[in-house]
């Protein structure tokens, strides 16, 4: 989690180390209303969000070499696994927004229900649906070679 | 004019939280199929990526770690084993892997189990306040937002607080024995600035057992813990918790448990 909301080493240290000291420190008072593993990654998402904060980061742009990944994928498998094997997540997950990349990382990496996403990001199922779709859009096209993010596709209803 | 299905349909259709029938229409669309296609991509791509896991070495930089922070004395600034071996920790010697693993180390060591057979009030973890910072998101819940976190949150109550420590108990078989020299020591413990805490000596004293002996002990999951101390209890190699225990005659609760798995042998008659 710190890894991928982070998006790189050092950052992603930090914020586990401070998660840890959290997590440490707020045993005793654990109380049980979530269960354990939920309460855990809230301390993490949180600790890691903290630490994009501290460090004022903004999106950083892709490393053209790492992409683009669609383009550049030789058919005959699986495009998810392609994309997957030469696409920089890292990189592409920094041009979307910290919470929708929470929502989509606590999702598709941690694979945690919406309402368990919402007690850790302390915001309805509603929300954390909204989220995950706009962080999943932002990143089709990024994960498909195209450097702009969308962060809200035009959606085409009446 | 177009009827298709918006990201949010489609994602949600993907994690199975789509409302029932929401997907009859994607049967029949091109252009939904195809975008439902492009973010079930994105999902398994996520799904599909790694992170890097700690390598060999992390577990024993790790155990390397926690054997300096358990041995280091406690005596300066109030710091206490566990507050030691957050200090370690802080080092980070080789960077994400081990502090990944000493986390994995630590939730293990601090007996998680134990301190979820605790209270169960329903407060929120302070912990879940400690590390949130202001109005992260637009939509969350601003209340949970504390600024400032961990430097500002309380010391942990069950085993953070000052620990006096010293010499091997030696080879003991009574319970009033061993309560005895826990008392004697708590009594010549020369005060500490702000702590009256004395420098441990290198015992290896298991903190891991922390949890499991405050609630052999009968101590409160919030009760300081006041003195570890190793030794051999009716042939077994064992360690003496202490906690303060305010609503107790003595002001404490003591009892033995086993290094091996901090099974109770005996409650201390302090």
């Amino acid at each position: 989690v710190c890894r991928r909301i982070t998006g790189n080493d050092a950052d992603a240290a930090d914020a586990c180390q401070e998660a840890m000291i959290a997590v440490v420190r707020g045993l005793p008072r654990f109380d049980g209303r979530s269960r354990f593993g939920t309460w855990v990654y809230r301390i993490a998402t949180n600790a890691a969000l903290d630490q994009v904060r501290r460090r004022g980061r903004r999106p950083v742009p892709v490393d053209e070499t790492a992409g683009p990944a669609a383009a550049s994928a030789s058919p005959g498998g699986p495009v998810d696994e392609q994309v997957a094997g030469r696409v920089d997540i890292d990189a592409a997950l920094l041009r979307i927004p910290a919470e929708f990349r929470a929502a989509v990382v606590l999702r598709d990496l941690c694979g945690l229900d919406y309402h368990e996403i919402g007690e850790v990001l302390g915001v309805p199922p509603g929300t954390v649906r909204s989220r995950i779709a706009r962080g999943r859009a932002a990143l089709v096209p990024l994960l498909a070679g195209n450097p702009t993010p969308s962060h809200d596709r035009p959606t085409p209803r009446p | 004019m177009t009827d298709h299905l918006d990201d949010e349909i489609l994602s949600a259709a993907i994690d199975g939280e789509a409302p029932a029938g929401a997907l009859d229409h994607v049967a029949s669309c091109p252009t939904c199929a195809g975008r439902l296609g492009a973010l079930r991509m994105v999902a398994s791509a996520l799904s599909a990526s790694t992170v890097p896991t700690p390598a060999d070495e992390a577990g024993r930089a790790v155990t390397a770690a926690l054997d300096a922070a358990l041995s280091a004395p406690a005596g300066a600034g109030g710091e206490g084993p566990q507050t030691g071996v957050l200090v370690a920790l802080r080092r980070r010697p080789a960077g994400l892997a081990v502090a990944a693993a000493a986390a994995a180390a630590l939730i293990l060591a601090a007996g998680i189990t134990g301190a979820l057979r605790h209270g169960r009030s329903s407060t929120l973890p302070a912990a879940e306040k400690s590390v949130s910072a202001p109005s992260r998101f637009p939509g969350g819940n601003g209340a949970e937002n504390v600024p400032g976190a961990l430097g500002a949150a309380p010391a942990a109550p069950a085993f953070g607080a000052p620990v006096v420590t010293g010499p091997d108990l030696g080879a003991q078989s009574d319970a009033a024995t061993v309560a005895g020299l826990v008392r004697a020591r708590l009594n010549s413990a020369a005060p500490a600035p702000q702590s009256g805490a004395v420098a441990p000596s290198s015992t290896d004293q298991t903190l891991a057992c922390a949890p499991e002996a405050a609630g052999a002990a009968g101590a409160s999951p919030t009760s300081p813990l006041r003195l570890i101390a190793p030794l051999q209890w009716r042939g077994q190699p064992a360690v003496v918790f202490v906690f303060g225990q305010p609503g107790s005659a003595s002001g404490l609760a003591g009892v033995i448990v086993r290094r091996s798995d901090c099974g109770a042998l005996a409650t201390l008659p302090l």
